[in-house]
């Protein structure tokens, strides 16, 4: 027999999933503000709770800023000479 | 604090005066040496070619043995030079190098006193393997460091990548390894949104960004490696030798594992001291540029050496395949030395690792080195030891045809003394008749000699490795004379496998046409089932060859089989040589060593035991990870840019949907990279693939990763 997931269930794992890749430390605080966050997507939009949780995560979680470097230096335009053959 | 960079107010750094050391006069000796050359292989292919005329039967008396003697000669020459190139390099290592050499005047005090100029490492790459040639950046980057004086240098991952999984995945590990080594604002990453013009194209995008904020760049190919020490050294002659607009290493092979890389490596840091020694006591100041593990100058390059397009027809129109012998005449022209150091020590690249990407690499330098014939005829003010150099590389393929052709009409003078009647009166007016015959003893002679041309060299640079005491590092002296004749029989196998195979290269180049005969594109340990398919024409061509052969002259057939045999065997020969656990045992065995295998390389164990931190993800591609994850999503729009425009934006849209919808695999390359390349289409995809239901190929997805 095949089990069927939850939507909650899968929204919590997609979350906290989501916060992990971005660098977030799942502790049991985190784990706690997640399912507040499932609660209130479930309240709200029962029939969408994976969209749901995903778009009110900006609301409960920061996420760490990580600084991308430049890719080059400031430039220092000159053209190349193309002589005859 | 950073050593000083020497500028000159008001220029940019490419211009800045450099510390002059006087050179040595040497184009009077350049002179003197390629006359000496000249005589040497005109004499010698003089003689090899009367001697090769008494072998036939009619002497030379018939259009066929006319044709057979002129591509002899051709073939012997370039024999010939090869061979005296090797007892030149013999000569002047016995005799403590060549004193002309750039090294050789400079003391140790005065190198090191020099002070370093900005310098650019660059390394372009294309559709490489991410890991792989980032790993070899970060160990010259790790080298560099140890010198102390990575502060005058910048480097350049150049990419003309147009794969989006790969270009997507060399971003995020530049990006890592750029935090990993802690080198903001000295590490960067360029990839052209056309990659026109190839790799001098790729160059010439950089230098016309970057180029002036450098006196030097040093260009390193994917698969190079260099020492610190060996690039500051180099900065440093550059900055004593302001005439000089190049100068190229001698790059050692390394790294192999198969028993092919094996065998390559292993002639390559044998014999291959000998033959630089030499080929750089003749170049002298007009060296080639092997267009990697070389620096050069950039301001003269800058104004000298951009590559227009050829106007001529056929091969010899459009953009210039193989840049860097081009690059090298066109300096020279401009009045700038190139030189060839031999004695910089620990500058590596590595073989292909099996005999099928040397043939699929040797099929784009053969098309780029014929198309030079267009440059060496027709070429304004270049320089004569330059036009030789483009005759060498054409001559490096153009070899192959007139092989072939010369077995060609050995068969038909052959077969003409079976099927047709024999001319006893071959000329007109002729009193005495001829009694046409082979001369099966001299031609016996005519092949050993020409075997001693090929495999003299070798035997000096035995010698030379046991006389100063290498041969230790090659696994001491029976190991070594054991792996030079192993080296020997897989030669003798190759050369006609490559023949064929330089032969299709040369036809399909010259006649603009596709041929499919041999191998296919492919990389790692080769299948038999592969082998046998790729190389069967080859070998039924052989076989109906030596058939032939058998069926006019039982003599005929056994001067047949030095050829034929490597060709019937040729899928076996393919199999064995890609097999990597068989070149372990070889090394195990302590057989085909090098030195830095058996000494050890502090660059070797860098590349080895220190890889980049960054790893693909294994469960998904990088595009897909450039949606999915959130911190190299942030990365990859931060870098990407807001694409514009009416229509662009409505085919982005629906581009955007239907990869929602039905998934990356739905897209092709091209599509993939045109989102990946647009800041708002990442951020759209990212936000609304998190929110996809769970049965959408997203949500299926984002359960595994």
């Amino acid at each position: 027999m095949t089990h069927i997931q939850p939507q909650s269930e899968q929204a919590l794992h997609r979350v906290l999933r989501y916060l992990a890749m971005a660098g977030v430390p799942i502790t049991t605080t985190t784990e706690k503000r997640a399912l507040a966050l499932i609660a209130e997507a479930l309240d709200e939009a029962p029939h969408d709770v994976l969209g749901e949780s995903i778009r009110r995560l900006p609301d409960h979680f920061a996420l760490p800023e990580e600084h991308t470097p430049r890719l080059g230096p400031p430039l220092h335009r000159s053209s190349l000479g193309y002589g005859d053959y | 604090m950073p050593p000083p960079i020497a500028t000159a107010p008001g220029d940019s750094v490419a211009e800045h005066a450099p510390m002059e050391t006087p050179s040595r006069p040497w184009r009077g000796v350049a002179f003197r040496r390629r006359s000496l050359l000249l005589a040497a292989v005109l004499l010698q292919s003089a003689g090899a070619t009367w001697f090769m005329l008494s072998v036939l039967p009619y002497n030379g008396g018939s259009w066929v043995e006319i044709g057979m003697a002129i591509v002899f000669a051709i073939l012997f020459s370039w024999i010939s030079v090869g061979f005296w190139i090797g007892v030149f390099g013999f000569v002047l290592r016995r005799m403590g190098g060549d004193r002309y050499s750039l090294m050789h005047q400079q003391d140790s005090d005065t190198l090191n006193a020099t002070p370093l100029a900005s310098t650019a490492i660059i390394m372009p790459i294309y559709n490489e393997d991410v890991g792989d040639c980032l790993g070899r950046l970060k160990t010259v980057y790790l080298s560099l460091e140890r010198t102390g004086h990575i502060n005058c240098f910048d480097f350049y991952i150049l990419s003309d990548t147009r794969d989006p999984d790969t270009w997507l995945d060399e971003q995020a590990a530049w990006a890592s390894l750029t935090s990993e080594l802690g080198a903001e604002g000295r590490l960067h990453y360029r990839r052209r949104p056309l990659n026109q013009n190839y790799k001098s194209g790729n160059v010439g995008d950089f230098l016309r960004r970057w180029g002036k904020s450098h006196a030097y760049m040093v260009v390193l190919d994917a698969d190079s490696l260099m020492s610190g020490d060996t690039i500051v050294t180099m900065v440093r002659l550059m900055e004593r030798h302001p005439q000089v607009g190049i100068l190229q290493s001698s790059p050692s092979l390394l790294n192999g594992q198969s028993v092919f890389a094996r065998i390559q490596q292993f002639s390559n840091q044998l014999y291959g001291p000998l033959f630089t020694t030499g080929l750089a006591a003749v170049q002298m100041g007009e060296a080639a540029f092997w267009g990697h593990n070389a620096i050069l100058r950039t301001g003269p390059f800058i104004r000298y050496c951009g590559l227009r397009k050829l106007p001529g027809w056929g091969l010899f129109r459009g953009p210039i395949l193989s840049h860097d012998f081009v690059e090298a005449a066109y300096m020279g022209r401009a009045g700038h030395e190139v030189w060839l150091e031999p004695a910089l020590q620990h500058s590596y690249e590595e073989s292909p690792p099996t005999l099928v990407e040397e043939l699929n690499r040797d099929k784009r330098w053969a098309k780029g080195n014929l198309q030079h014939l267009w440059l060496m005829l027709r070429g304004r003010r270049l320089r004569l030891a330059h036009r030789m150099a483009f005759l060498n590389g054409i001559m490096s393929y153009a070899a192959s045809p007139l092989w072939l052709a010369f077995l060609v009409l050995a068969t038909i003078a052959a077969a003409s003394m079976v099927i047709w009647p024999i001319e006893y009166f071959p000329e007109a007016h002729q009193l005495h008749p001829v009694w046409p015959q082979w001369q099966p003893l001299r031609a016996v002679i005519l092949i050993s000699i020409t075997f001693a041309l090929l495999f003299i060299p070798k035997f000096l640079a035995v010698f030379d490795a046991l006389i100063s005491g290498r041969s230790t590092a090659f696994g001491g002296a029976l190991r070594l004379l054991f792996s030079v004749l192993f080296e020997m029989l897989v030669s003798a196998l190759l050369a006609p496998i490559r023949m064929l195979s330089h032969t299709r290269y040369v036809l399909e180049s010259v006649f603009n046409i596709q041929l499919k005969w041999a191998g296919q594109n492919r990389s790692g340990e080769l299948r038999w089932s592969q082998a046998i398919v790729s190389q069967a024409f080859g070998s039924v061509l052989a076989l109906g060859w030596i058939g032939f052969a058998f069926w006019i002259d039982p003599m005929f057939f056994i001067w047949s089989l030095p050829v034929a045999i490597p060709l019937i065997f040729a899928a076996p020969v393919f199999v064995l040589l890609s097999r990597i656990q068989a070149g372990q045992t070889l090394r195990r065995r302590k057989l085909l060593m090098i030195p830095e295998e058996t000494s050890g390389s502090q660059l070797l164990n860098d590349l080895n035991n220190q890889p980049i931190r960054h790893q693909p993800a294994a469960d998904s591609n990088a595009f897909e990870q450039a949606l999915i994850n959130p911190r190299l999503n942030r990365l990859h729009a931060t870098l990407a840019r807001d694409l514009k425009g009416t229509i662009r934006m409505q085919r982005l849209q629906s581009l955007r949907e239907r990869c929602l919808l039905e998934g990356a695999a739905s897209l092709n390359a091209a599509q993939r990279s045109l989102l990946a390349s647009d800041r708002t289409s990442l951020e759209w995809l990212h936000a609304r693939i998190w929110q996809a239901p769970a049965d959408s190929p997203w949500g299926s997805l984002l359960r595994s990763v």
